[in-house]
C-alpha cells in the first residue's frame, strides 16, 4: 500500500515537473540552435575564450540576478561549447542555479534571514568563479 | 527558414525526450528515499561540511523545497557553514542533472565537475565559517 502511494506520488512529480520542464527545454533547444546559427563565433571566441579571466567572474555576477529557469541551461552551455567557450563558461553558466537568481535569493533571504542570505550569495559567486578556474585549469 | 529552425529544434527535443523522462523518473525515485526530513541528519550526523556537501550532491529537486526544513534546523542549531555547503552542492548537482550532463558533455566532463562542486562546496561551507560560524 505505502508502495503503491509512493509510486503515485513520483508519477504525480513527475507529470507536473514535466509540464514545466518539457516546454521550457524545447525552447532551450531553440535558443541554443538560434546561437548556433546567428551568434557569430569570432564575438564569442573573444568573450568566452580570450577573455575568460574576466567573462568567469562577470557572468557569475550576472546569473546571481537574471533569473534562469532550472536545467534549460544545458542545451544552451552545449551550443556555446561548441562555439568555443571554455569548461570554466560552461561550469558557471550550469552554475547559475547556485548563486541564485534575485526571487530566489529574496525568498532564501525570507526563510533563512538577510544576514545569511546575503553571505551565502557572495560566498557562492566567489566560489563559482573559483570552480569556474578550475575547471578551466583542468580540463 | 523559422519553420526549419522550430522543426530542427522539435527533433532535437524529441531526441531528447527520453533523457529528459529518464532523468525525471531517476530524481522522482531518489526522492522517495531522500526527502527533506533526510537534511535533519546533516546535524545529527556529525560529519559536518563533508556531509552536508554529500546530502546536498545525492538531493533532487528544487532548492526552494529545502528551505522551510532549513529554517527550522537552523531554529534548533545547525551551523551556518553547514547550510552553505548542502546549499551550493545541492544546486550544483542532484540525479537530474546527472543524467543531462553525462548526455551533453560525456563522463570526463561529468567526473571533473562532480569533484569540483565537491570542492567549492567545502570551500563555501569554510568561507562562511570565517564570515558567519553561527
Amino acid at each position: 500500500m505505502k508502495n503503491s502511494v509512493g509510486t503515485y506520488a513520483a508519477f504525480k512529480g513527475l507529470l507536473r515537473e514535466g509540464a514545466i520542464l518539457f516546454p521550457l527545454f524545447y525552447l532551450a533547444i531553440l535558443a541554443s540552435r538560434l546561437i548556433q546559427q546567428y551568434a557569430d563565433p569570432g564575438v564569442l571566441q573573444t568573450l568566452f575564450q580570450d577573455n575568460w579571466l574576466i567573462a568567469i567572474p562577470a557572468l557569475a555576477v550576472i546569473l546571481s540576478i537574471i533569473p534562469l529557469p532550472r536545467y534549460i541551461d544545458y542545451p544552451i552551455a552545449a551550443a556555446l561549447f561548441g562555439l568555443g567557450a571554455g569548461y570554466g563558461v560552461v561550469f558557471v553558466l550550469l552554475s547559475g542555479e547556485a548563486v541564485g537568481d534575485l526571487i530566489r535569493n529574496i525568498t532564501e533571504a525570507k526563510f533563512l534571514g538577510w544576514r545569511f542570505a546575503k553571505a551565502r550569495i557572495l560566498i557562492s559567486i566567489v566560489v563559482v568563479t573559483l570552480g569556474g578556474f578550475l575547471m578551466e585549469v583542468l580540463l | 527558414m523559422i519553420e526549419t529552425l522550430l522543426l530542427e529544434s522539435l527533433t532535437e527535443f524529441v531526441r531528447f525526450l527520453p533523457i529528459l523522462i529518464g532523468a525525471l523518473l531517476l530524481s522522482q525515485v531518489v526522492r522517495m528515499f531522500l526527502d527533506e526530513e533526510y537534511l535533519r541528519g546533516i546535524r545529527s550526523g556529525g560529519s559536518g561540511l563533508a556531509g552536508a556537501t554529500a546530502v546536498g550532491i545525492a538531493m533532487p529537486g528544487p532548492i526552494m523545497g529545502y528551505l522551510p526544513v532549513l529554517k527550522q534546523l537552523k531554529e534548533k542549531g545547525l551551523k551556518n557553514p553547514l547550510a552553505v555547503s548542502f546549499l551550493t552542492a545541492q544546486a550544483l548537482m542532484g540525479p537530474f542533472r546527472v543524467v543531462l550532463e553525462l548526455s551533453f558533455f560525456g563522463w570526463v566532463f561529468f567526473l571533473v565537475h562532480i569533484v569540483v562542486i565537491a570542492v567549492v562546496s567545502l570551500l563555501g561551507g569554510v568561507l562562511m565559517r570565517v564570515i558567519q560560524p553561527k
